[in-house]
């Protein structure tokens, strides 16, 4: 009786882990899901003065989020990729109309019935299932869909050693491309801007996360006691429904496992 | 039976007077020493064993129990009966106006035509209970956009407790209910445009409802307001 119930023990916990780790082999699979809550984190900077570089891919990048099943993220992601090329080729996801111009910057359309059918049909082309996806199962999936419309497609890597390479990732945003982040643990933010005060709300979690990236903000504040201190984030798509974009701060509480610049032509 | 009686208490009167305080410490220890013998040897022993087994025993039941529900069960959270859902077991599926509609009682929604309206029911994949309704908004009307996220709790049962109210909110009340909300402008550089960002929990005694996201390009000072007056008609 007594090792049956230390085995039961020892299984339930165990299997608490198996979803949601930051697990940094290519077998990992990416989720945003398994036992781990999310978390609101706060943080108040009282600066004299601050400098900021910024970039975006778009006014309004895609930023969908509908989760037809648990662990899903990653077919999420993937809508939110082909999203933003629909602008280029309207067949790539049909009906959907990708969105508009305003003064000479881009604004996508939010999320439709068709982009909900885009990410349950990347959910079957992908091979995910409770467990997650694979970076290799996203990338095979995002072919297949690709092939199917008579596109190709392609991943350029942002590590280098093993880490993320931010300056990297910015030129391939820059040169039009969005970055696919695979992260063990993540966070998106948005900043209230006050007098001289910036706060920072965090949304995080420890779960195994795929997030796209459309820009980039790099902020440097002098603070009031004199000491310097920077922020480097990225303009992301989430696919979290309650927090659907923001900053993900690259060096807060995550892990970036894996990154690509994705191009479809 | 008197001669009996007599010889009897003679006979203990003899002893007393043969027994010194030597006997008699040996006697005391002799019978001290019965008394512990049979206390250990009683039965209770084993009653004692039984007893301490079940201390380890129970409490590792009660650590499966609990970890059980933990994991496997929506159980009530606090005192006021809330349940605790897990995120990670959302799911959403597609929806509409009409659905919406027939599930709100004292409140309608109003869009216009300029409107692109995305409706999503998110269900707990566990228990299967429905939570709240998701809607993504897009205005396209004029020269200038607004794309709002909102929140409609359905089940009484479901809180959304990430909505942090700050020492920066501000609260407008209207007749039927009021909105507590922030609002900044920033100015995007690229157009000149002003970037107005939003976010505001509308306070009613019926439904809970919250703009997660408010993100309008402008000319002006934006109509974060507006929009959410003419877009909820609570009755």
């Amino acid at each position: 009786m007594k090792k049956l119930l230390t085995a039961a023990l020892v299984i339930i916990l165990g299997g608490s882990c198996l979803c949601g780790n930051a697990i940094t082999d290519s077998n990992a699979t990416y989720c945003d899901s398994g036992v781990f809550l999310a978390t609101d984190t706060s943080i108040t900077i009282n600066y004299e003065n601050k400098d900021e570089n910024t970039f975006g891919m778009a006014l309004k990048h895609p930023n969908y989020t509908f989760s037809a099943n648990t662990s899903d993220c990653a077919c999420i992601a993937g809508a939110n990729v082909l999203g933003f090329y629909d602008r280029y080729d309207e067949d790539l996801i049909p009906n959907h109309k990708s969105g508009n111009l305003l003064l000479g910057k881009y604004i996508y359309s939010s999320q439709d019935t068709y982009i909900h059918d885009l990410i349950r049909q990347l959910y079957n082309d992908m091979g995910t299932d409770s467990t997650g996806t694979t970076v290799t199962e996203f990338k095979n999936g995002m072919i297949t869909y690709c092939n199917r419309k008579g596109k190709s497609i392609s991943f350029i890597s942002c590590m280098k050693n093993n880490k993320f390479d931010y300056s990297v990732a910015k030129s391939y945003m820059e040169s039009n491309q969005p970055i696919v982040l695979f992260c063990g643990g993540y966070n998106v933010a948005d900043i209230a801007i006050n007098e001289k005060s910036d706060r920072i709300n965090y949304y995080e979690s420890t779960a195994n996360h795929v997030m796209v990236g459309f820009g980039y903000k790099e902020i440097s504040y002098n603070l009031t006691n004199f000491a310097n201190i920077s922020y480097q984030y990225m303009t992301v798509a989430s696919g979290v429904f309650i927090k659907d974009s923001g900053y993900y701060d690259i060096n807060y509480n995550t892990n970036i496992n894996d990154a690509y610049a994705v191009n479809i032509y | 039976m008197n001669v009996k009686k007599y010889l009897k208490q003679q006979a203990q009167k003899d002893l007393q007077a043969l027994r010194t305080d030597r006997d008699e410490e040996f006697l005391q220890r002799l019978k001290d020493s019965i008394e512990e013998s049979a206390k250990e040897r009683a039965p209770k022993t084993k009653h004692n064993k039984k007893w301490l087994w079940a201390i380890p025993s129970g409490a590792l039941a009660c650590a499966v129990a609990a970890i059980l529900i933990v994991e496997l069960v929506p159980f009530p959270n606090n005192g006021l009966g809330d349940t605790k859902y897990e995120e990670a077991n959302f799911v959403h599926s597609d929806s509409d106006i009409i659905e919406l509609s027939n599930a709100l009682t004292n409140l309608t929604l109003n869009f216009t035509e300029d409107q692109t309206v995305d409706i999503a029911k998110i269900t707990d994949s566990v228990s299967g209970d429905e939570l709240y309704y998701a809607l993504t908004i897009d205005d396209n009307s004029s020269t200038a956009f607004y794309s709002m996220r909102v929140m409609i709790v359905v089940n009484n049962k479901y809180h959304y407790d990430k909505f942090k109210i700050e020492d920066d909110f501000a609260t407008e009340i209207y007749s039927d209910y009021s909105v507590i909300y922030r609002q900044q402008i920033s100015v995007d550089v690229d157009t000149g445009l002003n970037v107005i960002e939003g976010s505001a929990k509308l306070v009613n005694t019926k439904y809970e409802i919250y703009v997660l996201t408010y993100k309008e390009y402008s000319f002006d000072n934006g109509m974060f307001l507006t929009v959410i007056d003419n877009t909820f008609d609570f009755k």
